[in-house]
């Protein structure tokens, strides 16, 4: 293979995963951030690093954990950089809001917003598992954790989710009463 | 798995944990409880699907490729599978198409091109994936799907014609059944295909479709009416 056709070759492959595997990184992203613009940023800076790196992925199998570890690598970096106080669910910045942007069913709404109010530490394990399908190995790899401690969190991140959820009916409830 | 503690601290973290039969089905408690949790995914995966904007491809600066290595084979399979692979794939190469436009015969030579690299999934076995192995393959933010279709031995996302797509076997009578679910390629109506040794059927699904191939003689129509019953797209 001529240098020439190597670079299309190399550059069809890239095009492929990226398609492929792009909403997963977005969507990573923001649920990491938990604002739409830094999780855009994190995916530029996240696809330059994998398009540099791209020789290293010799498993097609294993695109998807590959792209999802630079996307928090990057977005690791983002913050270290900015060095970002904590996000106040009361006091969002319109780009942390658009993240939370009604959908068209309110139940979604309630349920985006006390996912959006976990801790990063619950927050994380629970999109990789519901949203990326990881296993609770492929999350502690990821996540440079034991596999017991991503337990842990994966069960309390549900019971937070669950109680924040019946507070916010019952709230509903007295409400409309 | 015996107290109710334990068996409910296992299904917070994974709802679709598979294990603890024996104590779920002597506790009406932990039953609903578990139910509450698989409800309570439900709606995580929905709110967790924000809408995603259109792909910005950064400039991308050019990278020597003297040294690009090319990409290995995904699996490694014994001697043996190989060649059960090569025979199996060897059917597929007189493969006429009925009543298929070129379109669909891109995705079908895409269908064919992609089993000949998945060797591993023409095993005859009885041991079932688990399911928690099935709900990472067919996640809820792609569709539903429980074990009515039949007993699933193989399940691995793959990529076909750009998409992330399910892979499945199932063990039919004569043998397995690749299934391929792919919820993002319209086909116009329901084609059908035979071969050297093979029949496959395409199958248009809501916005998707669904491609079942197995060996000749295999009962498709069965399968297809479980497969038709057991999966929900959720995209």
């Amino acid at each position: 293979m001529n240098s020439s056709s190597a670079t299309l070759e190399r550059r069809r492959r890239f095009d492929q995963v990226v398609s492929v595997y792009h909403q997963d990184m977005y969507r990573y992203a923001a649920w990491l951030s938990r604002d739409k613009a830094i999780a855009e940023d994190v995916c530029q800076e996240a696809l330059l690093r994998a398009w540099k790196s791209l020789d290293a992925l010799r498993d097609e199998a294993a695109a998807k954990q590959w792209l999802l570890t630079i996307v928090r690598r990057e977005n690791a970096r983002y913050f270290e950089r900015r060095r970002l106080d904590t996000v106040d669910v009361d006091n969002l910045t319109p780009s942390q809001e658009a993240l939370l942007a009604h959908a068209p069913d309110e139940q979604v709404d309630d349920v985006r917003e006390a996912i959006y109010g976990l801790d990063d530490d619950y927050r994380e394990p629970l999109v990789l598992q519901v949203l990326m399908g990881y296993s609770t190995k492929e999350i502690a790899e990821l996540m440079e954790l034991k596999q017991g401690a991503v337990l842990t969190r994966l069960h309390r991140a549900r019971l937070k989710l669950k109680d924040q959820l019946q507070t916010s009916n019952s709230q509903n409830t007295d409400e409309h009463v | 798995m015996n107290t109710c503690e334990e068996y409910r601290q296992a299904i917070a973290a994974e709802p679709s944990f598979d294990g603890g039969a024996a104590h779920l089905s002597a506790c009406a408690s932990c039953q609903a409880f578990r139910d509450e949790m698989l409800a309570l995914d439900a709606k995580i995966a929905r709110a967790l699907e924000i809408p995603v904007p259109e792909l910005e491809m950064p400039e991308l600066d050019d990278v020597d490729t003297s040294n690009v290595t090319t990409l290995r084979q995904r699996f490694t399979a014994p001697v043996w599978l190989a060649v059960a692979a090569t025979v199996a794939f060897a059917a597929f190469i007189g493969v006429r198409w009925i009543d298929t436009g070129p379109a669909d015969a891109t995705l079908a030579e895409q269908i064919i091109a992609h089993i000949e690299h998945e060797p591993y999934a023409f095993r005859n076995t009885t041991d079932p994936v688990s399911d928690q192995r099935l709900m990472r393959v067919v996640p809820a933010t792609i569709a539903t799907m429980n074990h009515d279709a039949g007993l699933i031995t193989y399940a691995q996302s793959c990529i076909i014609n750009g998409h992330a797509v399910p892979h499945l076997v199932l063990q039919g009578r004569r043998g397995p059944v690749t299934i391929l679910l792919m919820p993002e390629e319209m086909i116009d109506g329901p084609q059908e295909f035979s071969g050297n040794g093979i029949n496959g059927l395409l199958l248009p699904v809501g916005d998707g479709s669904i491609a079942i191939v197995g060996e000749e003689g295999e009962s498709l129509k069965r399968i297809e009416e479980e497969v038709r019953n057991s999966v929900k797209w959720t995209t």
